[in-house]
């Protein structure tokens, strides 16, 4: 259940900070909260922000009070960047060209139902900024899986484990042929903000994918949310990388892969895994690196 | 002030965007709107047009940018009809909620199954209720006249609310007649810059659309409703404005035709165009009787209906709509807005050119004289509508199985 506490982890700089009015929304250890904490931070008050319904849509906003310094809607949940693509050219044609146009969406707004409207600005290469923050289930709605869930996790649509697919969305990017594509990861912020500073010197349609765990859909306890994420990343589930101008650069080599079982074993949703389970997720991540130099 | 020009109902939509100085166009093609979209891009291509034009990737899409836009603090317009209107459907209502000045062209056309290209209302009449002036044109001379009117009731602050004109698939879209164009800077003149109010400014920062309470929904909905009770009052302003600016033909709410106002047939759109022949031919006939054209059916005029109708004997709506176990459209308003009247018309509901079926004047000339002679006109009892020309060999009650199908 959500905690109806402020959370500790949560930085207190930069400009998205929730206000009292909104603590209760958002839960301890929501990994979505650092994620659009950097972003504020980094790009500052020259953007608008539309974001799809979502968990940060719930957070960000509400009559008393908003998390976010900078125009903000809370937008319907399958057609962000078709909003941001209209925002964009009005202020294009008021000549508000200097003002990025953002939008920040969780996976299914991003990879489901937002899949369609994803694509079309892309191909289009609208000059958007498009955040996708990926805690890999529908936590709005109690955390249903969706296609970017890590195979075999439980969630409540799922109970049996998620299937063996998960939808590569930076990889479905890349190949729309965007200037710029980015993975980042919560636990490594320097990072992350790096490649949002690099985003936000470009022009056109720029996509990034952060992991954000939610403690409550992931079953670990709540200020374990930085570990868990750097865990995904020191065993190689989650890449660090960016396709910049169609150059691919993994931009954090873990020096030695933790074996995957280390990020599994911590959480729940993958508590009835068996070791045949684990080792096939061990081997489909040593395939993903194999071809990384 | 005018010029006539040769122009089918989707050139007519085109020059009056173009003459209402839009500033972003967020469109998707579909039949048989893309002409309409044709016409634009070579405007803007050739440098007549200077204005953000966006192909979206949908229709859905289109709604969502062209609201992104107008919350930009921009001129909007787009585009649709059928199976793209009601893919926009969630959007209309964002559209109407967030008090966008949106307008838009819908070229009505049937709903699929079973498929069809041709005219009827079901497209716009399925999306009546999403907050949106919806008016119904009957030539390619009220397509251009109701866009300008549009931009300028929709962007007035006591409306404030996204409006659809309405037009028919081929019969008006791809139908040269002629049509008196407005002098391009004169319209400038009289509709001004753009009176949109961006609420995503980064000079004014706002949160939109906050988690409603309970205790303030009810409150938004009921300003909405206020802002469409305006809009009868703005609409017929605003066409009294342009019919002076222009010369133009005054346009209210209603368009009733001079004459004995007994027999009343009330319908909209091109049927409106095939109704004023028959009417006019059983005048000369001897046989007096009026057509009441509804032009604005959002907000529905029910006190202008009032008045026309109070004398009237018997009313013969006639719906290019069907409502599956319900009434036609226009049946059922035109009731509601009769009751309580001393007394009340006889009201008989006709369904008739769906899917574009023809409508011809003889049977319309036929309609209305036997709803004058008898009490019960048609085969069907009354409170069940009447479908006019139906050919009944081809629905077996018999059969369940009478589906759109084809065989090798």
């Amino acid at each position: 259940m959500p905690s109806p506490q402020p959370i500790p982890t949560l930085p207190k700089s930069g400009r998205f900070t929730l206000p009292p009015v909104l603590m209760g929304t958002a839960c301890e250890g929501c990994g979505a909260l650092p994620a659009a904490d950097i972003l504020a931070e980094t790009l500052g008050a020259k953007m608008a922000v539309v974001c799809p319904a979502s968990c940060a849509a719930t957070f960000s906003l509400s009559y008393t009070g908003m998390a976010w310094r900078v125009p903000f809607v809370h937008w319907i949940f399958e057609s962000a960047p078709a909003a941001a693509t209209g925002l964009r050219h009005a202020y294009d044609a008021r000549g508000l060209k200097d003002v990025h146009v953002v939008c920040f969406a969780g996976d299914s707004g991003t990879a489901d139902i937002g899949f369609q409207a994803l694509s079309g600005a892309a191909s289009r290469n609208e000059n958007i900024l498009y955040i996708c923050y990926d805690n890999e289930v529908a936590m709005n709605t109690q955390g249903q899986a969706t296609s970017t869930s890590t195979p075999l996790a439980r969630t409540p649509t799922t109970p049996g484990g998620a299937g063996l697919l998960r939808k590569d969305v930076p990889r479905i990017m890349a190949a729309h042929g965007i200037p710029y594509v980015a993975t980042a990861a919560v636990s490594h912020p320097d990072d992350y903000r790096q490649k949002l500073r690099r985003a936000a010197r470009i022009t056109g349609f720029r996509y990034l994918q952060v992991l954000t765990p939610c403690p409550i859909a992931w079953g670990y306890p709540h200020p374990d949310t930085l570990d868990v994420t750097r865990l995904a990343v020191e065993t190689g589930l989650w890449m660090l990388y960016e396709v910049d101008g169609g150059k691919w650069r993994v931009s954090h080599r873990p020096k030695r892969r933790r074996p995957v079982r280390e990020y599994l074993s911590l959480q729940r949703r993958f508590a009835a895994l068996r070791p045949r389970e684990m080792q096939a997720l061990q081997r489909r991540v040593d395939g993903a690196w194999r071809g990384v130099r | 002030m005018r010029t006539v020009e040769l122009l089918t109902g989707n050139q007519a939509t085109a020059r009056a965007v173009r003459l209402a100085g839009v500033q972003v166009i967020p469109i998707y093609p579909i039949t048989p709107q893309s002409a309409m979209l044709g016409e634009i891009v070579r405007d803007v291509e050739q440098g007549r047009f200077p204005c953000e034009f966006i192909n979206m990737e949908s229709d859905y899409a289109a709604m969502a940018a062209a609201i992104g836009a107008s919350l930009g603090g921009t001129r909007v317009f787009t585009a649709t009809n059928s199976q793209g209107l009601l893919f926009m459907a969630e959007h209309l209502y964002t559209a109407s909620g967030s008090r966008c000045p949106i307008v838009m062209a819908v070229v009505n056309r049937g709903i699929s199954v079973p498929h069809t290209r041709y005219a009827d209302h079901n497209d716009a009449l399925a999306v009546s209720r999403a907050g949106w002036i919806q008016v119904f044109c009957e030539d390619a001379q009220e397509v251009l006249d109701t866009c300008l009117h549009l931009y300028k009731v929709c962007e007035d602050p006591r409306v404030r609310l996204p409006a659809m004109f309405c037009y028919e698939s081929f019969i008006h879209s791809n139908t040269a007649e002629g049509v008196a164009v407005p002098d391009p800077e004169a319209v400038v003149r009289w509709l001004g810059p753009p009176r949109v109010e961006a609420l995503l400014d980064p000079a004014d920062v706002r949160g939109l659309n906050p988690p409603t309470p309970p205790e303030w929904y009810t409150e938004f909905k009921y300003a909405e409703q206020q802002a469409m009770t305006r809009a009868l009052t703005v609409l017929p302003e605003v066409a009294a404005a342009y019919a002076d600016a222009f010369g133009a033909p005054p346009r209210g709410l209603l368009d009733v035709t001079e004459g004995e106002r007994r027999c009343v047939l009330v319908t909209m759109g091109s049927l409106a165009k095939t109704a004023r022949r028959a009417v006019r031919e059983l005048a000369a006939e001897g046989v007096p009787a009026a057509l009441c054209k509804i032009r604005v059916y959002r907000p529905f005029p029910v006190e202008a209906l009032r008045e026309v109708l109070a004398g009237a004997e018997v009313v013969v709506t006639l719906d290019r709509n069907c409502a599956t176990g319900a009434h036609g459209a226009l049946y059922e308003e035109v009731r509601s807005a009769l009751y309580g009247l001393p007394r009340p018309p006889r009201v008989h509901g006709v369904i008739a050119g769906l899917g574009g079926r023809d409508v011809t004047v003889s049977q319309l000339k036929d309609l209305i004289q036997r709803a004058a002679r008898r009490s019960s006109p048609f085969d069907a009892p009354d409170g069940v509508a009447h479908w006019l020309g139906l050919t009944r060999d081809r629905v077996r009650d018999e059969s369940p199985q009478f589906h759109p199908v084809a065989r090798r």
